[in-house]
């Protein structure tokens, strides 16, 4: 589950994705709320995807290719 | 230019941001790059399917009813802040709807090349119809089609029976049903007998179906099973005229998630109406004109609301419904299918003008 691989983000990162994909925050927003430049939401949020992507593929590839689906 | 260097704004072009111009370039070119933000939309969609899901099935109904619904929000955002031109937009939001409301076929994404080989099946008088089959996973490894070709309603069941390399071995049922019409099974094509051929992507295969014509059949491996695998004008992100477009919808009554049709789609021509059965639901009736008994339903983008006996309903679907903002929705709360049907939902479409009496006579 994402969740799963979400779970083990750092707070920030998990804050960052979730006002980002979640809750549509745009980087101007973003940047309002951390108080930090646009350029900087930018740079975490690429952060914060590569460690969920890490992490996530982490455990698909641990789980194979036979998932339950239904 | 390094695809270690433009990543940073593969990410931002996920948000929608604009980025330099050589890291554009880069990306319009860049297969790996362009992996990459799919992976990052596909991860986004599942966030957002986890947080509205648990949503949708915690005590909290106004997550899903209310005007600023996640989905929503997210929507107005987009159109409003409009970063990217509008049609990028909507294709990218398109996009992640359809990989958001399809967890079940992305849950088999593999990681190997080829485990996924997709058919095009073309009857002689109508576009392709997508046929998927996962080589990893048995719930996956049949698809079928019931339609109406050369005037004679016709079903067909494809099987994948093995693979070596890229080289598949299908099993491959046909059966002209005369005039038999409405959803059917593929229980009822499983009695024929099964065309056992080889077949490799690349090749176009040609299956007799006595009495209607050939099959033709083409296909490609995936690493993966797409998100969307509908055909033709499914494809677009523009609803057809006169279409109606049910893409792996989900029913929500009261904000509560009640119906998920695992990557079932429909799409309606001509103003037919697509039906959607789900267990313990009953029978809907999507129709774009009106139909007696039915309800007026409101239709914004890929959302469908109505209300019915102080209930609030809405189908979420992966692309955009309709090109009208309002379709008419029988529901037949009380429908029995007959034993064979009553699986855990099924959806097909149907000329309104037809629809069988026992669909429509006990809705409210």
């Amino acid at each position: 589950m994402v969740a799963d691989a979400f779970n083990q983000l750092t707070n920030e990162q998990r804050t960052l994705l979730w006002l980002r994909e979640v809750e549509g925050q745009s980087y101007t927003e973003l940047a309002a709320i951390l108080e930090v430049p646009v350029g900087t939401v930018r740079s975490r949020l690429f952060v914060a995807r590569q460690a969920l992507r890490s992490v996530w593929h982490g455990e698909r590839i641990t789980k194979g290719g036979s998932h339950e689906v239904r | 230019m390094k695809c270690d260097e433009a990543a940073e704004f593969v990410s931002a072009l996920c948000d929608g941001e604009l980025i330099p111009r050589a890291e554009a370039e880069h990306i319009g070119t860049c297969p790996a790059c362009q992996l990459l933000m799919r992976e990052y939309i596909e991860m986004g969609a599942e966030l957002r399917r986890v947080a509205s899901l648990e949503g949708a099935e915690s005590t909290t109904p106004r997550v899903w009813s209310g005007p600023e619904s996640l989905f929503a929000n997210w929507w107005k955002r987009g159109w409003r802040t409009m970063r990217i031109p509008r049609l990028a937009f909507v294709t990218l939001i398109a996009a992640i709807a359809v990989l958001g409301s399809s967890l079940a076929l992305v849950k088999v994404r593999a990681h190997s090349e080829g485990t996924v080989l997709v058919l095009k099946v073309a009857r002689p008088d109508a576009e392709p119809v997508a046929c998927p089959l996962s080589t990893r996973d048995r719930n996956y490894a049949t698809c079928g089609f019931f339609g109406t070709t050369n005037g004679k309603n016709i079903g067909y069941k494809i099987d994948l029976l093995g693979h070596d390399g890229s080289r598949v071995q299908l099993g491959v049922r046909t059966k002209n049903l005369g005039a038999r019409t409405g959803p059917e099974d593929l229980a009822d094509i499983q009695g024929e007998p099964q065309q056992e051929v080889d077949f490799e992507p690349g090749e176009t295969l040609k299956i007799d179906m006595p009495g209607t014509g050939m099959l033709t059949v083409t296909g490609e491996w995936f690493d993966h099973m797409p998100a969307f695998i509908g055909t033709g004008s499914n494809r677009e992100i523009d609803p057809q005229a006169n279409e109606l477009r049910m893409v792996m919808p989900l029913l929500l009554r009261d904000g509560t998630l009640v119906g998920d049709l695992e990557g079932a789609s429909a799409t309606a021509p001509d103003l037919a109406a697509v039906i959607v059965y789900i267990r313990g639901e009953g029978l809907f009736i999507l129709s774009p004109t009106p139909v007696k008994g039915a309800v007026k339903a409101h239709v914004n983008l890929s959302r469908i609301t109505f209300n019915e006996d102080a209930h609030a309903y809405t189908f979420l679907t992966g692309v955009p419904v309709t090109r009208s903002n309002h379709l008419w929705v029988l529901h037949n709360a009380g429908f029995k299918p007959s034993s064979q049907m009553d699986s855990k939902f099924w959806i097909t479409t149907f000329d309104v003008n037809k629809l069988p009496s026992e669909w429509t006579s006990s809705a409210r």
